[in-house]
């Protein structure tokens, strides 16, 4: 008898659910999205780019004046590059729609600011 | 642009191989790689250096040559440079100046002077505020080597009360809190320089340590100079007291005494010390920790009582807050003796000892003002 009770009870019940695309939760508390990073913090040690364990992390230069092309295709959204950062650079933020058509589209470049630009 | 990196080779050569290192643990606590450990009373390269500078950067004794950005700091971390005349000129920005004693008994009983430290890092943990105070605590294995000590409980603090005369690489602590336990609310008691380095963690335009951020209260002691480790054990034993037996060192009206549970005790002239003075303390020009949210020390007080200099709204909020809940007697204004004006001496005295130049300022604002 109880399995009825529940069916019986289940089916007057509002869904817990949301149709997805078009109704969005909010995001958990924790919840580790892309991570971003910050330039203007970086001092471009390259140690986000040594620990990252599935190498999405490519570093151009190193120091100051090092950019960054991140492939969020290969990223596993550790968050390992977020702990080792000693400047508090990156960021893990709330995005998680991240899908694209093509690998293509999942790399990012991050790129200083120009000192003109910076001044401006 | 390409200038060679300063890693920790530089830091070698330009402040560790000339004396000037004060052993504060800046360098090995901002270490990403965990590389730096101390050897004796200096930091040494152990594991992985990945050159990211930040042990240079954020090094009090850094740029070689250059005077420590006093005004840089102050403007960051209090919204102000210090007043150019009165005391603020040799005490820093302040906002308020008591005496103070712990009302604990327990924390009387193990505390240098009026325990005042104790009391507030207790009136933190207990109201919440902080989660953990990182402090100078003794090592086990050495008689009086201070080693930074994390309290998380009342009693945790108990155990690191009193003054040590030796350095510690307090700021080692602050890793410790930040990244073993996980502490992000942390209060960090400090002599000036280690004060003076963890503001630069905080301030750099280099970058920002993610572990002095988590630095939420710094409290200043008072320091006019500390002693080296092995010179100062040395001097005790060939004195004939065995360092382990000492219960207690003090300086009082320029006098250092070690006090031990046997008869014997030591107590010299601190003129007669003047050799055993860790070589970093020469060349500093703070007191009173200028660049703290609270400055503690003996100096300006009533016996058993410390001089407290409140200088950020946090230092004078946490303070007021510890009286109200009963960790603290505050004495003020008029009842103040003999006050501020021993504190000012001892301040331009560490002032003139300077570099030179620092202490030829210093009098030419003082003919000035």
């Amino acid at each position: 008898m109880a399995m009825e009770g529940l069916l019986l009870r289940s089916g007057v019940k509002k869904p817990v659910t949301v149709r997805y695309p078009f109704e969005k939760l909010p995001p958990v508390e924790g919840l580790r999205g892309k991570p971003v990073w910050d330039m203007a913090k970086c001092i471009g040690c390259g140690l986000c780019e040594r620990d990252c364990p599935t190498a999405a992390i490519e570093m151009i230069g190193r120091g100051k004046t090092a950019e960054f092309k991140i492939h969020y295709d290969r990223c596993a959204f550790c968050g390992q590059c977020f702990e080792s950062c000693p400047v508090d650079a990156i960021e893990m933020t709330k995005q998680y729609e991240l899908a694209a058509f093509n690998h293509d589209q999942m790399k990012q470049e991050y790129k200083r600011a120009k000192p003109a630009e910076a001044a401006a | 642009m390409a200038a060679r990196p300063k890693v920790f080779a530089s830091l070698l050569a330009e402040v560790i191989r000339k004396g000037q290192c004060t052993f504060c643990g800046a360098c090995m606590a901002t270490c990403p790689t965990f590389a730096l450990l101390p050897t004796g009373e200096e930091p040494s390269l152990k594991g992985q250096c990945i050159a990211c500078q930040l042990c240079y950067q954020h090094c009090g004794r850094t740029p070689e040559g250059a005077p420590y950005p006093f005004e840089a700091v102050e403007k960051a971390v209090f919204g102000q440079t210090r007043a150019q005349e009165g005391p603020g000129r040799l005490i820093g920005v302040y906002k308020g100046v008591y005496a103070a004693r712990s009302t604990k008994e327990d924390i009387l009983k193990v505390c240098q002077d009026g325990g005042v430290v104790t009391s507030l890092l207790a009136y933190g943990l207990e109201s919440k505020t902080i989660d953990a105070a990182v402090t100078a605590g003794l090592l086990e294995s050495a008689p009086w080597k201070a080693m930074p000590a994390v309290a998380l409980t009342y009693q945790g603090l108990l155990k690191t009360a009193g003054t040590k005369y030796t350095a510690s690489p307090t700021l080692l602590g602050l890793m410790s809190a930040v990244q073993e336990y996980y502490k992000h609310n942390v209060a960090v008691v400090g002599t000036p320089c280690q004060i003076q380095a963890l503001r630069r963690m905080q301030t750099s335009d280099f970058g920002v340590s993610k572990v002095a951020k988590a630095a939420k209260l710094a409290i200043g002691l008072f320091c006019f100079e500390i002693y080296a480790y092995d010179g100062l054990m040395k001097h005790l034993r060939d004195t004939g007291i065995e360092p382990s037996a000492v219960t207690r060192f003090d300086i009082k009206k320029g006098v250092f005494n070690a006090e031990t549970s046997g008869t014997n005790s030591l107590s010299a002239k601190l003129e007669q010390l003047d050799h055993l003075v860790k070589s970093s303390c020469r060349i500093c020009t703070d007191f009173t920790a200028e660049l703290a949210d609270i400055s503690v020390g003996a100096v300006g007080a009533p016996l058993d009582w410390s001089f407290v200099i409140t200088r950020s709204e946090l230092g004078e909020q946490v303070l007021l807050d510890a009286e109200k809940a009963g960790f603290l007697a505050v004495k003020r204004g008029d009842e103040l003796k003999p006050g501020l004006r021993p504190v000012l001496r001892l301040a331009e005295k560490k002032r003139e000892r300077g570099p030179p130049a620092l202490g030829e300022a210093a009098k030419a604002l003082a003919a000035i003002g």
